[in-house]
């Protein structure tokens, strides 16, 4: 008997405008599982995992968090869940260092009220370390840094706050083939520890190397939900050109 | 050679100062009247006045926006802080509707800003104009006089060999800097002038750190203006001309 699902949305839509993004998408997602999502650009991959991260809300539909109903109305909620979102462009503030980016909104403070700059150093580059994320100086401006430091920047920030889902999208798009691998294996790792992680990718390799289950969209549209091990690419990559699945049951 | 030691300067934080000094040193070479005590206090004096609206603007542009109300604000103020001194007959009163009056345009830019999500440079261009022409109609266009002299001790008078608005000035200098430099919401303002949706998306609420910028903007414009009502000792409705 599979275990609930940690999160459920439930026939989700969202326009802006005129345009429909997302059309009555409903999916899930079980702890200790990676749910791949995968599709064209403006297939509604973003889209979705924003109603979900609290940067847009839904037009209309529900979200569950372990059975419950609940409102996600902000980043703040959404945090306050355990959600925790890698954005594909990594929303970091261009002005200010690394620490201060991955305290950005949880700044650890000091009795009178004052930033305590030296904790919020150590404890990031402690993290950096624990996931072998290579960094110079943590005291530069983030804009200063390479894309491939940048995302190791979001990662850190995504893991170091306890999430309990995880929503990464285009997670290793700027990394190097080292760090991609090493990111692969964190997220393996905290799997393993329970996590649940919604993974957006445009490289189908990596979604069939690390998701349990894969979830194709097409113009703001579920077309359908595959357990990996009962695809193929092929069958996936038609997915996502047609627009349709081959007679097999939606999952 | 030496071109390699220019590119190494940073210009950003060395060029104002730079050019500083070297106003000063033009100046101390063509008047011999100008590295004097009494000169240089008379400087600091007028200047420090500026000096706390900036401090109160830094936190506006650093969050990417603008206001350029301050000037018809200033006029406003000081026809507010002169005419309520006077209908009461007490200084205080005077200086604190005038400081309320001050926040208050700050909090209304500040709502149009983030609520309403209109451009700064619109808002508070149209606010300025209201606030000038309020100025103009409190007393149709005239000057209020009869303050108590008292009040004039805040715009001229020294606390020793400092002259009064200069204390005020490095007071409200070390407030905003340690806001800016050592405060969770000092940096939140830094962030959003360098990326406002990233700093929304990490669970900040985006709208109360700008309205409070524009707030503090207001409030540090009140007091200005009521310093340099001081120095006049009259409400002035065209006070803030030129700033």
């Amino acid at each position: 008997m599979e275990p609930a699902p940690i999160i459920e949305m439930r026939e989700v839509s969202k326009h802006f405008g005129g345009i429909q993004a997302l059309r009555g998408v409903s999916i899930d997602l079980h702890e200790g599982e990676i749910l791949g999502i995968v599709g064209h650009n403006g297939a509604g991959k973003s889209t979705l995992i924003k109603i979900l991260s609290g940067a847009y809300t839904a037009d209309s539909g529900k979200i569950y968090f372990r059975g419950q109903e609940v409102e996600i109305r902000t980043p703040k909620d959404s945090k306050a869940l355990g959600i925790e979102t890698i954005y594909q462009h990594l929303a970091l503030a261009d002005n200010l260092n690394v620490p201060a980016n991955v305290f950005l909104g949880r700044e650890i403070k000091n009795r009178v009220g004052m930033l305590n700059e030296r904790i919020m150093e150590n404890e990031t580059r402690q993290m950096l370390d624990r996931l072998k994320l290579k960094l110079g100086s943590l005291k530069v401006r983030v804009v200063k840094l390479s894309g491939g430091q940048r995302q190791c920047i979001a990662i850190s920030r995504a893991v170091y706050f306890n999430a309990k889902i995880l929503i990464m999208d285009e997670p290793t798009a700027a990394l190097g083939v080292q760090e991609t691998e090493r990111v692969h294996d964190l997220m393996q790792q905290l799997k393993k520890e329970g996590l649940g992680i919604i993974l957006i990718s445009h490289d189908l390799h990596d979604v069939f190397k690390l998701s349990d289950r894969i979830a194709v969209m097409k113009n703001g549209v579920l077309v359908g939900i595959k357990k990996t091990g009962e695809t193929t690419k092929d069958e996936v990559l038609s997915m996502i050109i047609l627009g349709k699945q081959d007679g097999s049951e939606k999952n | 050679m030496p071109i390699q030691w220019i590119k190494k300067i940073d210009w950003q934080k060395v060029g104002i100062p730079l050019a500083f000094f070297t106003l000063c040193i033009i100046f101390s070479l063509s008047s011999n009247k100008f590295l004097t005590v009494r000169n240089l206090t008379n400087v600091a004096r007028q200047i420090s006045i500026l000096a706390f609206l900036a401090y109160g603007m830094t936190f506006v542009i650093v969050s990417g926006g603008i206001d350029i109300s301050i000037g018809s604000a200033v006029s406003l103020i000081s026809m507010v802080t002169g005419g309520m001194m006077v209908s009461r007959g007490s200084i205080p009163y005077g200086i604190v509707m005038g400081i309320l009056c001050g926040t208050l345009i700050g909090v209304v830019n500040g709502l149009l800003v983030s609520l309403i999500q209109l451009p700064p440079f619109i808002v508070t261009m149209g606010t300025g104009t209201i606030c000038a022409g309020l100025a103009l109609l409190y007393a149709n266009g005239m000057p209020i006089v009869g303050l108590p002299q008292g009040f004039g001790i805040i715009g001229s008078g020294y606390l020793g060999p400092i002259p009064i608005p200069v204390l005020i000035a490095f007071f409200f200098f070390l407030v905003s800097a340690f806001i800016l430099r050592y405060t969770a919401y000092g940096r939140h303002v830094l962030a959003i002038g360098g990326n406002e949706e990233a700093v929304r998306l990490s669970g900040i609420n985006t709208k109360g750190v700008k309205l409070i910028a524009y707030s503090l903007t207001g409030f540090l414009t009140g007091v200005g203006a009521v310093v340099l009502s001081s120095r006049i000792i009259s409400g002035y409705p065209n006070l803030g001309l030129g700033m």
